[in-house]
């Protein structure tokens, strides 16, 4: 095979390829990522976060076929089907591990992860507390209503003591699991926030955050279950004062608008783990905002990198290395033909 | 790893069952497209149009009619008040269970009676006639066969609490006839009713003048009558001789004058002979002069009755004037002789006629001829006491033109009498309409019912009548409107679209829900038009295909076409249907059934108006308010701060900012001022729940972040923005003031608004 052959197969593949990355720096819509319509009750705080991510996929120009949602089981956990990108609805508390193996085989893509307080804190928290430590870049997003909705209220471990459930007819016996100090006591925590998904201008500024985060972004969404705890969370979401607001110039900043209706505000630097423990501790206030960010925690793909990556480009050029032992070349090149 | 996004889903139109990506429609295609559009002509781009069997996708779920509990069939009740005369099957049966499916046999109970209901709603077949009485006892017959004594005992008990009967009707071409007709017999009869008892009345009193005249005569004082008189238990103590000599001497001399005898002789002559309403003999069948016909098929018959009997009518009106005062002693010949003897019709009082029968006209309008619908027209808009039934039963007969919308026009026509009860709706409606037909038979004077029977059905869409009807009534081919002159002075008292789904849109949208080819479940809002209503005709198949191949890429929902302009569209026009494999299709439709849409759009907009739904005098009105309002805030605005304060709202800005780029918040700026009497959404804190596009759609929109703002205040009715407001997790809709102050309830729904200010 002549030298020239090759160059020639590549150019071939060279035009394909600007064709498909033309068709990939098209603008999408927030239309373009969504699927079917939610079958979430309505009112219900999962469609704040679907549109908080629908949102951050159309804003960062994500590629539907580079972002992946990943998610376990329970209300929560139907987000996937909602999303017009890959997904994967998987086994009740294994979303984490499953997104361990697609962030390895495939770095290439946005790594998405929709869990719930029952998926994450019970029958996943062993996968929970070894994923912060693998600290792998994706972002999980933990919607906790502290109950679990699908199967029509059983108390969930978040769910606050006392609580009144299926379950637990006398009220919850126990204090609820902290999912955030949990998290900050975890080896190897790089990125914690919690959100509230009635504050959505501050949902999605947290959600983008933790995107932009290069590790595992662990996120607490505080979320209404209109269902079946309808009034459980009013106090904080009729009083502005029973939330506070996060802010610093490494973390968020609040608008002015926000400003007006909350004024209960707290400057907080997220490098500082000790504080953010102590924050995360107190359930009243709500502190809505990022507790902790550390940029350097390593990650486990740079450690553990695999041998061989299968990305599509990776894929293409190796395909295209195969095809080319079988080009022809140009009459008079000099070819083997000749 | 699962893709769950296999389709593109770019937009809710191309996830529409078989669709994919739209293909380059060709100029060829382009071409078969119009001249099928404009012409109906197929040529190879398109399949063949003959497609048998489809129903209107929205309607596919309850084509098996038969199997569902619904208003019909209707039990006519005898011996009832006008007002609980009509019930139904199925509401009937749910009072029964209530009160008999109690302690431990209830769920037993429960389950026999709904198979009962079963049976019977099985035997109700359409242009069957039975009593409900006789189908129960078949039914339950037919039940107890196999012997179980569990099912016995239910139906029995059930049986013990039966307290009534009648004719059972299934919704049928004859259903509007028969339930007008018992309506009205009910309504008649209490009126006759009144009437006879009130000749009853005078004719006692004056059978009582000339007895007591007689009982002083001479030959009552006779022994023989005197005898008669006393009877056999004291024949023989009292000397019937000697009190009749005793009372020859002692009788008074005062008697009725022979005028007066003869006047009230008269009366009483002219009372028995009446034939407006039977007499109690009459019932027992030996009665000479039996009561008029008041029940005809033709306008012109019914007004010839009228006049003919109109001098009766008027002798019968002065007898009853003047036995009342012969019977109240308050005759006087020197008065009152004279005023009778030239008695005339404009002597009587209305409301002499008040209980006087009225005429019952039932026709159907394919059989009208425009004599007939003249002379109905003139009856309507005289003040003679007629009410009409005009049924009906095709709307859209092809060799019409599609101009033949007789029934609906003469409604509308009618409508311009402005003294006449008129109502139009349709059988599947009637049951819940049954309030209005009594009010329109109770009133005084002529009123106009047309209803649309649904018949036509079977035939040529192959739905049931019910639903035949039902579709005409949501497709808006045959829209549900009411005018009631006793109501008020105004429209917006006698006017009423009170039937119709959705009033406030063009076109009723319903969501849909099907699987699509990934065997998902896929939901959408699909709107109903007259389109999908005539797609599913098989005499309109030639206007119809089935979108295939190539035709399924450039298509548009029917009802976007609609609402544009222009004669020759750059896409085809497609409803949903379903076949009988239960399969959902896009059927192409062409230009006539887009023109007969347009034009049930246009006589659909022009109720709405009457109804003061966007009534277009209202809504410019309110634009020259709003600007006089606007001009005059900005003017104030301009003022320095001392001399006006211009209103500020806290709504908070909507521009995304970066995570951490920003300070400390700085403090609150000052907002834009809004209307406080405006709908408003603080939309950068919409949580995206749905719960207000839920209420209505319309009014209220996401946008380009997915969260909800106001897009037409005036796309729903106020009680639904408080209702938004009230549902709204985040509490951030604030309602505002009413559009439309004629919307009823206003004072509670303002008081509900008033924590949302």
């Amino acid at each position: 095979m002549s030298e020239r052959a090759i160059m020639s197969g590549s150019a071939m593949a060279g035009s394909a390829m600007d064709c498909l990355l033309r068709i990939h720096d098209e603008r999408h819509e927030i239309e373009d990522f969504q699927k079917g319509v939610p079958r979430w009750c309505t009112g219900c705080g999962d469609n704040a976060v679907l549109a908080a991510v629908q949102r951050l996929c159309r804003d960062e120009g994500l590629r539907p076929e580079k972002t992946v949602f990943v998610s376990g089981i329970g209300c929560s956990s139907r987000l996937p089907h909602y999303m017009n990108t890959y997904g994967f609805h998987g086994i009740h508390g294994r979303a984490l591990p499953v997104a361990e193996g697609i962030r390895m085989a495939r770095p290439d893509l946005h790594v998405f992860v929709n869990t719930g307080d029952g998926d994450c804190c019970s029958i996943g928290a062993g996968h929970w507390i070894h994923a912060i430590r693998y600290n792998m870049k994706m972002v999980v997003m933990l919607h906790d209503n502290q109950i679990y909705g699908l199967t029509k209220k059983q108390a969930s471990p978040t769910s606050p003591r006392g609580l009144k459930s299926n379950t637990s007819p006398r009220g919850s016996y126990l204090e609820a699991l902290q999912p955030l100090t949990v998290t900050l006591g975890v080896q190897n925590v790089s990125f914690v926030a919690q959100a509230a998904d009635w504050i959505p201008e501050l949902l999605y500024d947290i959600v983008r955050a933790a995107f932009h985060h290069d590790g595992f972004a662990f996120i607490r969404i505080v979320q209404r279950c209109p269902e079946w705890l309808p009034k459980h969370l009013d106090p904080w979401l009729h009083d502005p004062q029973k939330v506070q607001l996060l802010h610093h110039e490494n973390g968020l900043s609040i608008s002015p608008a926000l400003a007006q209706v909350y004024k209960n505000r707290l400057e907080h630097d997220p490098s500082d783990i000790h504080r953010a423990r102590e924050i995360a501790s107190t359930g009243d206030p709500i502190p809505v905002g990022i507790l902790y960010h550390d940029p350097d925690v390593p990650r486990y793909e740079d450690i553990r990198r695999g041998a061989a990556l299968r990305t599509t480009e990776l894929i293409q050029r190796g395909l295209e290395a195969e095809f080319d032992k079988f080009a022809i070349a140009s009459r008079g090149d000099g070819g083997s033909r000749d | 790893m699962t893709e769950i996004a296999e389709t593109k889903g770019q937009h809710s139109r191309t996830e529409r069952p078989g669709a994919q990506a739209p293909p380059r429609t060709s100029t060829t295609a382009r071409q078969a497209h119009a001249a099928f559009y404009l012409a109906g002509r197929r040529g190879d781009a398109l399949p063949p149009g003959a497609v048998g069997g489809l129903c209107p996708a929205l309607m596919a779920r309850h084509r098996r009619l038969a199997e569902l509990r619904h208003d019909y069939p209707l039990i006519l009740v005898d011996q009832r008040d006008a007002e609980t005369c009509v019930i139904s099957l199925s509401g009937w049966f749910d009072a029964i269970l209530v009160a008999v499916a109690t302690g431990e046999d209830a769920d037993r109970i429960r389950h026999h009676g709904l198979r009962l209901e079963r049976e019977i709603r099985a035997r109700t077949a359409p242009g069957t006639s039975a009593s409900l009485s006789q189908l129960w006892s078949a039914a339950e017959r037919s039940l107890c066969e196999a012997g179980d004594a569990s099912l016995a005992d239910s139906l029995s008990r059930l049986r013990a609490k039966w307290e009534i009967d009648g004719l059972v009707i299934a919704c049928d071409g004859d259903a509007p006839r028969r339930f007008l007709e018992h309506v009205w017999q009910l309504v008649q009869r209490r009126r006759l009713a009144r009437l006879r008892a009130r000749i009853d009345r005078l004719t006692h009193g004056l059978a009582e003048i000339l007895r007591a005249d007689e009982a002083g005569s001479a030959a009552a004082l006779q022994p023989d009558r005197l005898r008669s008189s006393v009877g056999s238990a004291f024949a023989a103590e009292i000397d019937c001789d000697a009190l009749a000599r005793l009372l020859a001497v002692a009788r008074p001399v005062c008697s009725l004058s022979a005028a007066r005898r003869e006047r009230v002789r008269g009366l009483l002559e002219a009372l028995a002979s009446q034939r407006f309403c039977g007499t109690h003999e009459s019932r027992g069948g030996c009665d000479v002069a039996p009561a008029h016909e008041f029940v005809f098929h033709s306008c012109s018959a019914a007004t010839y009755a009228y006049r003919e009997r109109f001098p009766a009518m008027l002798e019968l009106a002065k007898a009853l004037a003047m036995a009342e005062l012969e019977v109240d002693g308050r005759y006087r010949e020197e008065t009152h002789g004279r005023l009778f003897a030239a008695w005339t019709s404009a002597d009587a009082d209305p409301e002499a006629f008040e209980s006087f029968p009225e005429y019952l006209v039932c026709g159907d309008a394919e059989r009208m001829s425009d004599v007939d619908s003249v002379h109905c027209l003139e009856a309507i808009a005289s003040d003679l006491p007629i009410k009409v039934l005009v049924q009906a039963n095709d709307l859209f007969e092809p060799a019409g033109h599609g101009a033949a919308l007789p029934a609906r026009l003469l409604a509308s026509s009618a409508l311009a009498a402005g003294s006449a009860f008129v109502m139009e709706s349709t059988s599947s409606e009637l049951y819940r309409a049954r309030d209005r037909v009594l009010r329109g038979l109770g009133v005084r004077g002529p009123s106009l019912f047309v209803v649309y029977s649904g018949a036509d059905g079977p035939v040529h869409s192959g739905l049931p009548a019910y639903l035949a009807a039902a579709a005409a009534l949501e497709s808006r081919a045959f829209p549900a409107f009411c005018y009631d002159p006793s109501a008020g002075a105004t429209w917006a008292e006698r006017f009423s679209l009170e039937g119709n789904p959705q009033p406030e849109r063009d076109w009723p949208v319903r969501e849909l829900t099907w699987e699509d080819e990934a065997v998902q479940r896929v939901a959408d809002g699909v709107a109903f038009t007259i389109a999908d209503f005539l797609a599913c005709d098989s005499r309109y198949a030639a206007h119809t295909a089935l979108a295939t191949g190539e035709a399924a890429g450039d298509i548009v929902p029917v009802a976007e076409l609609v609402a544009a302009a222009g004669s020759l569209p750059e896409q085809l026009p497609y409803v949903l249907a379903v076949d009988t494999e239960d399969t959902l299709h896009r059927v192409l439709v062409d230009g006539r059934l887009i023109r007969l849409a347009r034009r049930g759009l246009s006589q659909w907009r022009s109720l709405q108006e009457l109804g003061g739904i966007h009534n277009s005098h209202a809504e410019r009105q309110l634009a020259l308010r709003q600007k006089a309002w606007d001009e005059e805030r900005a003017r104030l605005q301009a003022l320095p701060r001392a001399e006006a304060t211009a209103p500020e709202t806290a709504a908070p800005a909507t521009a995304p900012r970066s995570a951490g780029a920003g300070a400390a918040a700085p403090a609150a700026q000052p907002a834009a001022a809004v209307d406080p009497d405006a709908a408003r959404i603080e939309t950068p804190r919409c949580s995206t729940c749905n719960e207000c596009t839920r209420i209505n759609d319309r009014m209220f929109k996401y946008n380009e972040n997915k969260q909800a703002y106001i897009a037409d205040a005036d796309a729903g009715t106020f009680a639904q923005l408080v209702q938004a407001a009230e549902s709204c997790q985040v509490a951030i809709i604030h309602p505002g003031k009413p559009r439309n102050p004629a919307e009823p309830g206003l004072p509670e729904l303002l008081e509900r608004a008033a924590k949302f200010a």
